[in-house]
This record gives structure tokens, sequence and C-alpha cells, in this order.
């Protein structure tokens, strides 16, 4: 759209600036927050940074915060990171290896399999959070990253959106490719791997975020504390009994547990909007 | 350097299609068959039958002497090229046409100079390093037979693989493949829907329709001799009149429609049972002749200027029969005149309405 209309422009851009103070000013507070001592902050909100930045963040990454047990924050992180990467990495890679079977090969039942895995979409985790449990439990998977990942891993939409991309790309091409002596492995990394690329760039972003903000699956397999996630970690911190709550750990807290994806969707951006976007073939 | 050997194929698809219905034909070492028909009759089917693309429902392929029909593409030393040239999009130029080389275990420094020497025969050189959506048309499309030359298989499989072009590269393009054809002296078959194209290259045609044989020939023999009105209609640009008629008994007039006699001789040998045929005139075998001489006379209606000749469109005198007359050069006619033509005998065609069989 090319259009030159000085009003619009205006327009578009205080909406936009208005869109951005919205997301970014509870942002700021917490960073605030996380910077100054906790009698500071306990009955106001803090305007601008405090002197405090270093000594919180030590103390929670290092030692953590005693009310939540004082599981050190860098191993939530890690935990964290391990259950995310787990769950894209096997997410990717089982629902691209089904989408390969459902497009390419003639089996039987195909589309009946196709279609099993496509009403797996209507059963989120929350949903069959209680049979799922029962299995992990029962395999003894309880406070492992097995039993963090596993069940998370099976994925519809994935599978989905590859079998799309597949049907894209023409039918000659897998021809040529048998012409030219390809067998199905071949093909399958010399061929379909990299036109995927971007594809696979684009769900790992979405994947990573979606498992490092995993929260009640983690929260009823892991009771061990070293196993805990960030997520579940800084929820613990909100609540304390008897106690002051120590705000402006909980805020370095909050910060930290964006960094990670944040980092993720910064070095992949140019990746994930060209996979969302792209139709070049 | 091979023969193909096609006996009785059929190709019958899921749903109970049946696209093929008993395809056969020798086809020699080093020739250059064209499949030509209309879009849908079965050119592609067969094509990749020949490749392995497709299963054989019945009917025999052989290669070589050899029996192919249960082999898989690889392993029946064959090359095909796309007609949306189907290059991998990930690879340059270069790894595309090294690509079946290096699944056949071919040794590096080998690969490299057949990949070399086919660049060079196609003038791609300097294109090796760079990947298809850098390339043009006319240049993905040597690229797509550059995949196949460097094979070097027993034969090349072409589907329409200049109809993606514009028109005055297709031209370019066929001469190309018409001598590098010659020059490497593979045996090839070559599908398309466009007869000018199947007329310049082949050496043979097979001419298709509905899953069916209509004539295998030079393209000579398919213009001169058409065997079936289908191929009379198909061969020839602009087409050749069709014309309804009825012998007569003496055997030396046609009648067109109820009682316009065409007084044409040279049908003493034809029989046919009930004396309805159809009469096959070329447009450029019709020729403006003087009033006395005429055969026939033209209502002209629309005429077409092409400078190399005027063809001219209208109804025969006194009937709504459409007729096409091409006249080389530049003819005085205009629309609305009553142009005197004639045609010598040796140049109609006589076809049984009914099977479609040329009669003489
Ligand atoms: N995979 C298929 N399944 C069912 N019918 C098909 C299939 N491929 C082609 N056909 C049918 O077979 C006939 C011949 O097709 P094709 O060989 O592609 O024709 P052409 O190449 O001469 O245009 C057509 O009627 C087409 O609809
Ligand atoms: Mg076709």
């Amino acid at each position: 759209m090319v259009e030159n209309r000085p009003l619009l422009t205006l327009f578009t851009h205080l909406f936009l600036m208005v869109g951005i103070v919205i997301v970014v000013f509870p942002i700021y507070i917490a960073l605030v927050a996380s910077t100054h001592e906790v009698q500071d902050i306990l009955t106001t909100v803090q305007g601008w940074f405090g002197s405090a930045m270093f000594e919180n963040y030590s103390t929670i990454l290092i030692s953590g915060k005693e009310s939540a047990r004082g599981i050190p924050v860098w191993m939530m992180m890690l935990n964290s990171l391990i259950m995310a990467l787990g769950i894209v990495i096997g997410k990717i890679s089982i629902s691209i290896i089904s989408a390969y079977a459902i497009v390419y090969f003639r089996f039987p039942f195909r589309m009946f399999f196709f279609w099993l895995i496509f009403v797996t979409l209507m059963l989120p985790v929350e949903v069959r959070i209680l049979p799922t449990y029962e299995v992990v439990a029962n395999l003894g998977l309880l406070n492992s990253y097995a039993g963090l990942i596993l069940p998370l891993i099976a994925s519809a939409t994935a599978t989905f959106l590859f079998r799309q991309f597949f049907l894209t790309i023409p039918d000659e091409l897998a021809e040529a490719a048998r012409v030219d002596g390809a067998g199905p492995f071949r093909f399958f990394f010399d061929i379909l791997l990299p036109l995927s690329r971007t594809n696979i760039a684009a769900l790992f972003v979405i994947l990573f975020i979606y498992g490092w903000n995993q929260y009640l699956w983690p929260l009823l397999v892991t009771t061990d504390e070293s196993m805990t996630t960030i997520v579940v970690g800084m929820q613990q911190m909100l609540y304390v009994q008897d106690n002051i709550p120590e705000w402006h750990l909980t805020m370095a807290t909050a910060i930290l547990a964006m960094i990670l994806p944040l980092t993720v969707v910064i070095l992949m951006q140019r990746q994930f909007v060209k996979g969302l976007v792209e139709t070049e073939k | 350097m091979a023969t193909v050997t096609i006996k009785d194929a059929v190709k019958t698809y899921p749903g109970n299609v049946q696209a093929l219905h008993g395809i056969s034909i020798e086809i020699e070492d080093g020739e250059l068959i064209v499949m030509v028909g209309p879009s849908g009759c079965g050119k592609s089917t067969m094509l990749r039958m020949v490749a392995g693309l497709e299963t054989v429902t019945s009917g025999d392929i052989h290669i070589n002497g050899e029996w192919v029909n249960k082999k898989e593409p690889a392993d029946r030393d064959i090359a095909m090229v796309f007609q949306n040239y189907a290059l991998y999009p990930h690879m340059s130029v270069y790894q595309n046409m090294a690509y079946g080389l290096k699944n056949r275990k071919i040794p590096k420094d080998e690969i490299e100079q057949r990949v070399q020497d086919t660049a060079k025969i196609l003038e791609l050189e300097e294109f090796l390093k760079r990947k298809p959506k850098e390339l043009s048309g006319g240049q993905r499309q040597r690229v797509a037979m550059g995949r196949a030359i460097v094979r070097e298989p027993k034969v090349f499989l072409f589907d329409e693989p200049l109809s993606n072009l514009d028109a005055k590269l297709r031209v370019q393009m066929r001469l190309e493949i018409k001598r590098l054809q010659d020059r490497l002296g593979v045996t090839t078959i070559y599908v398309t829907h466009d007869q000018v194209e199947a007329m310049t290259l082949g050496h043979r045609l097979l001419l298709m329709n509905e899953g069916r044989v209509e004539q295998i020939g030079t393209p000579l023999e398919v213009y001169e001799k058409p065997q079936t009105l289908f191929v009379a209609g198909f061969i020839g640009s602009p087409s050749m009149n069709l014309i309804p008629v009825r012998l007569d008994p003496s055997g030396n007039q046609v009648i067109l429609g109820e009682s316009l006699p065409l007084p044409l001789n040279n049908f003493e040998n034809i029989v046919n049972g009930d004396s309805s045929v159809t009469l096959g005139m070329r447009p450029e075998h019709l020729e403006a002749c003087e009033t006395e001489n005429a055969l026939m006379f033209l209502q002209v209606e629309l005429l077409e200027k092409l400078g190399a000749d005027t063809v001219v469109y209208g109804s025969l005198d006194q009937t709504d029969t459409a007729l096409t007359v091409r006249l080389s050069g530049i003819h005085p006619v205009d629309t609305g005149d009553r142009l005197p033509v004639t045609i010598t005998p040796e140049h109609l065609h006589i076809f049984d309405s009914d099977t479609g069989n040329r009669l003489n």
C-alpha cells in the first residue's frame, strides 16, 4: 500500500506509540522496582531506577530467594531452558517427520492417521492433564526432564503447518529427485529439510516461547525444588506467609524470565518473519 | 544409446479413469519421437510410465531390450525435463546438475568435469554459482536440460519443456533442442500439445487423442496423408477444412449440402456403405483462379493479411459451409467478394464420417 496522507501517517504512528506505551509500561515498572531496596517499594511505585540493582540480581541469581525455598534463579532458568529446547526440538522433529509421511507416502489408513493427529488439536495439555499425569507417574518420570518434556511434544499444529508447506512444494521436485536417484532419506535431508529452513525457524521461535511459558504442567510434575522452572518459581515467590513480599526480588526474577525468550526473538527475528510471509519457492 | 519399445500400454488411474487405451510404438536408437495431442489426451501419462513415475496398468515397456515395468526411475537410466523445470531451489546451478551424479557415487573430479563440459555446451558456465531464482526463464530451461544431459542417460524424456517460455524464446530453444539431440544422438521422447513444435522437432510423430494412437509417422507423412479425421484437423494451421459431403455413385463428383455438386474425380476406388463422407482440403492447397476454372465460390467474410499470406475466411456460395483459404502473398481480395477457388485432386482427403478413417 503506497499512500501519502500525512494525517493518516500521524494517526497510525500515534496509535502505535500508545500501543507501545501500554505494553512497555509494566515492564518498565518491573525493571525499576528490581533496582530498589525492599522498603522503598513496599508502599509506593517508584518512577526511576534505584541503586540496588547489582545486589538484587546477584542475590536471586546465586542464592535465590529464601521464601521461595532458596533455589537460585540460574537453576530455574537452566531448567526452563532445557524444557523449552526439549519441547522445541522434539516437536519440530516429530512433526516434520509425520508431515513427511502423510504427504509423501501412501500407506493404509493415511487419511485416518492425519485426522487422528488433527483431532488432537482439540486436546491441549490442560484437557488431558489428569490421565497424562497418571501415565507419567506410572512411568516414574515425575521430577525428571523427560517427564516435563515428553507429554508436551506431540503437536498437531506443527504437523499441520509442515503438511501445508509440503503440499505447496511441486510434485515434480520429488519426481526429479527420484529420477536423480535420491531415495526417501536423501530427498528428506537434501531437499525437504533445506527448503523448510525458514518454517523451522518460525516454529522454533513460537514453540520456544510456548515451552518457556509452560506453567500448569511443570507445576504438577515437579515437586523437587531443583527441578523448578522459572515461571513456576516466580509464582511461588508471590505468596509468602507471615512475611513481607519481597517485590524487588520478584521483579528481578520476572525481568530475568523475559531475557531468554527475548533473545531468541531478537536473534531469529529475520528468519521468523521470512518464515511467516515467504511464498517464494 | 537405446531403443524404447512400448507395447499395448494401458493406464487406469484410481477411480477407474482410463487415461491410456493401449499405446504401442517402437522407437529406434537415436530417434526423436514427439508425442503430440490436445491437453488431457494422456501424453504426460505415457511419458511418466516410461520414466517409471507412474505404474503400468498393463502392457510392456522395454528400454534397450530390457523389461523395465517394475524398475525404479533411477534404475532405468533415463533423464527427464519437466514442464516447470523442477530445479532444486536451494541448490546452485552446479549442485542442481551434480546432484544426480553424486547420488550415483561418481567420483568428485569426474562430476566436476562432466558438469563443466555440459555447462559449456549449454553456455551456462557463468551461471554455475547462481541459484535458480536468479536466472531468467530461458536460462532455467537450459539448466533443466543440463541436469538431464550431464547424466548421459540412455533416453531423454521431455514433458512440454518449452511451454513456460515466451514465443520468441520458444522458437530459439526449439532449435537448440534439435541441434543438441542431433549432436548427442540420444533417443528422445518429447511431449507437446503444440503441433508446430511437433512438426519441426520430431523425426516421427505419435499423434494421440483420448488415450489412443491416431497415427505414427514422419511430419510429412502426417501432413500429407493424415490417417484419421482427428489428425487431419490437428496438424496444420489454419486447420484443414472438413466438410461433410455425399459421394455421387458415379464416382466423379461429391455433393455438398442438399444439392451443390463439386465435380471432383479421383474417387473411383472409394467404396463407402452409406456414401456419407467428409472431404478435407487444406487452406493452403485451395487456390484462387479464373471464374471459368472455379470448382467453387467463396463468399468472403473475413480477411487476415499477414504479409506472407492472406487468410480468407468465408462460406461456400449459397451454403453456410465455412471455408478457409490461405493464399500466398498479398492478394487483392476484399470482404463481400465472391472468390473463385480451385484445388488439385491429389490434395483432397476423404474420410469416413462415422469411423473417422481415411478412405483415399
Ligand atoms: N493422478 C491422476 N489421477 C487421475 N486421473 C489422472 C491423473 N493424472 C492424469 N489423469 C487423467 O488422465 C488423463 C490424461 O492426463 P495427462 O497424461 O496429464 O494428459 P496430457 O499430458 O496429454 O495433457 C486426463 O484425463 C487426466 O485427467
Ligand atoms: Mg501433460
